[in-house]
């Protein structure tokens, strides 16, 4: 009685982002590809973020270090704070303390996203010397270390291999050791498994649900793939065209889906049931397209595409709020979520 | 070290090539050679003379391998005009050249490299706009243009530097770079250029690369980004415009010799044209292949040193 449940506690979050907006300028107008979106990752937390490709979600992750080339990239509103600590209006100089340190990232390429003519060790010895101040020799063994970690094996031969000659999945892997060698608070993690055959696409997801296990790292994850969501985040954001439409723990989402975009997704998401269907029923699909971010919404930016929507959908912006009394921390940005967290939505 | 060794021995038919080529150089021009080398004012007995002491009166492939056979072991044969070995006549001429060529290609690369890189890290500020605005000026101009403008300003009127001729480095430091300094910027401008604008463009498509992005990611910092992560990647480039480079100025540094009357290879050649002395402008032809070939093949080797996907 006296010990609080971990899960009760008000943990401070690691990295809370709020409110960011971040707008491309270009000749032909101003693209706000993130509209006020708020999240809050929590220590050792692993945190989904979904949508479809061009929603805003690896814009989001990308701004955490402050990696867009400004311009066109402009963070007109909002913030983002590790650990306390403003990021948006933080030095160049103390976000490269941070970027590989305490936050790292991985990307959703791995065959582009290592350097070509450096080999894998001397990749991930440099961030061991630049961060910790390791020597080169404490930093190339460490690294070696690292790709044993990540399950490469024989990793001391392999530290002087190049990147060509790795296979897709241990090239991630090797991403993955890079971006953990100075055990980073904070992984962000942008489709890493994407690129992937779908076997190295598990192996991947189970390599880094360990590592969170181990090490303790939060992790961002980026992705448009449901079931890696399911299977390994506590709490999933969905984006729908530079918004948050909603929010929820991973069971949740995935019982109760409250925003008909967030059904929408769920529904075309292949499953075994559809096999045991013998293939009879179509994949659902979303109609029509993201709309252009050009102009300002006047409502919610799903109407056109929504089967639910009603006349207050095209006039007004719905705001997020909780989905119903019982289920604060389920947040959805929809007029009809009520109806649909009681099931009374077709 | 297999693909060394085929590098090297594919160099054996291309200079084969070369040995046939030049030797056909007199054959081929237009009428007798021996009346060629005899020159208008020989009788009908020079020419005759010509003919036996030259072997011309031999079928020519008997002549041609007696002739790769004086090559191999270094005699090039003896110029009509001085009556000296043509080997000497070169050796002579080549010191003059082989330092222009280095200084130039070394003023080029120091100049051209940083500020490609720094172009394209500044792609579209003025700085930018600036550096390519240089080189398209560069560029345009001609070396004896260039030449002319420099002497005119820096040693006619402010006196800085000789207005022609060449010092050897045997005779001090300073005024042996004193007569190079004009004619290394002039004849270095145009390559330049072209390597400070091929370094940009490289830089900038590396630059764009995801592997870029993770290196700013690691939080390293610029010039690191910049000379550890992009330039190693756009080395194979670069260099190969080094190495053509190097080739174009065995060619460029006859306008550079003449114009400062620096006595090279570049001014023998002319000369040599101009007195028709085929065997020394085939020596010349001969001995600027080779340099050619080899030039070629180093460029090639340079390429695994940076790449380490290009497989020996």
């Amino acid at each position: 009685m006296t010990t609080p449940h971990p899960d009760q506690s008000p943990v401070a979050p690691i990295l809370a982002v709020e409110d960011l907006c971040i707008a491309f300028v270009s000749r032909d107008g101003i693209v706000r590809a993130v509209d006020g979106v708020s999240w809050q990752l929590r220590p050792a937390e692993m945190l989904g973020i979904v949508g479809e490709s061009g929603c805003g979600k690896s814009v989001t992750a990308m701004s955490v270090l402050k990696l867009l080339p400004g311009p066109p990239a402009m963070y007109s509103s909002g913030s983002i704070r590790f650990r306390g600590e403003e990021l948006l209006t933080a030095s160049e100089a103390r976000m490269r303390q941070l970027r590989g340190n305490a936050i790292s990232m991985i990307f959703q390429d791995p065959m582009t996203s290592l350097n070509p003519v450096l080999t894998i060790g001397e990749q991930i010895a440099e961030v061991l010397i630049l961060h910790q101040n390791l020597s080169k020799r404490a930093a190339w063994n460490r690294a070696g270390e690292m790709l044993d970690l990540v399950g490469i094996p024989d990793p001391r031969q392999r530290l002087r291999d190049y990147p060509h000659q790795f296979s897709g999945g241990m090239r991630q892997r090797a991403m993955i050791s890079l971006a953990l060698a100075c055990n980073p608070a904070v992984l962000i993690a942008d489709e890493p498994t994407t690129a992937l055959d779908v076997t190295i696409q598990a192996q991947i997801m189970e390599l880094l649900a360990r590592l969170r296990r181990e090490m303790g790292t939060a992790i961002v994850l980026i992705t448009h793939d449901l079931g890696v969501v399911a299977e390994c985040c506590d709490r999933v954001v969905v984006m729908y065209a530079g918004n948050k439409v909603e929010e929820a723990d991973v069971s949740a989402l995935f019982s109760r889906p409250c925003h008909p975009y967030t059904r929408g997704l769920l529904a075309a998401m292949p499953g075994l049931d559809v096999a045991a269907d013998a293939g009879h029923r179509r994949l659902a699909e979303i109609p029509g397209m993201l709309p252009s971010l050009k102009q300002a919404a006047v409502g919610c930016r799903f109407a056109p595409r929504c089967a639910a929507a009603q006349e207050r959908c095209h006039g007004t912006i719905p705001e997020l709020a909780p989905v119903a009394r019982e289920a604060p921390d389920h947040l959805a940005a929809c007029f009809r979520a009520g109806e649909a967290y009681r099931g009374e939505l077709a | 070290m297999n693909y060394l060794l085929k590098r090297i021995l594919a160099v054996i038919p291309v200079l084969a090539v070369v040995a046939v080529i030049v030797f056909l150089l007199l054959h081929l021009a237009p009428g007798d050679p021996a009346v060629i080398i005899g020159g208008d004012t020989a009788s009908a007995e020079d020419i005759e003379r010509i003919r036996q002491t030259l072997g011309l009166n031999r079928p020519l492939p008997e002549q041609f391998f007696h002739w790769v056979g004086q090559v191999v072991q270094g005699n090039l044969g003896t110029s009509v005009f001085t009556g000296m070995p043509v080997a000497e006549m070169i050796m002579q001429r080549v010191e003059p050249t082989l330092w222009i060529s280095a200084l130039t290609m070394l003023f080029a690369v120091t100049f051209a490299v940083p500020m490609g890189i720094l172009a394209a890290w500044k792609a579209g500020t003025w700085f930018d706009r600036a550096i390519s605005g240089l080189a398209v000026a560069s560029f345009s101009l001609p070396v004896f243009v260039i030449g002319y403008a420099l002497v005119y300003g820096f040693s006619t009127h402010l006196g800085w530097f000789p207005v022609q001729g060449f010092k050897s480095l045997s005779d001090g430091f300073g005024p042996f770079i004193r007569h190079l300094a004009l004619p290394v910027i002039s004849g270095g401008l145009i390559y330049m250029a072209l390597l400070a604008r091929m370094t940009r463009s490289t830089m900038l498509e590396v630059l764009g690369e995801d592997y870029i992005r993770t290196a700013r990611a690691k939080g390293l910092s610029t010039p690191r980004l910049l000379l550890r992560h992009a330039l190693k990647n756009a080395a194979v480039p670069i260099v190969t415009t080094i190495g053509l480079g190097i080739a174009m100025l065995l060619s460029g540094v006859i306008v550079t010799e003449s114009v400062f009357a620096i006595p090279g290879i570049g001014r023998l050649t002319v000369d040599s044209i101009l007195r028709r002395d085929y065997p020394v402008i085939q020596g010349i032809v001969l001995v600027t292949a080779t340099a050619y070939v080899v030039i070629n093949l180093v460029t090639d080797l340079l390429y695994g040193l940076f790449d380490p996907r290009i497989r020996y």
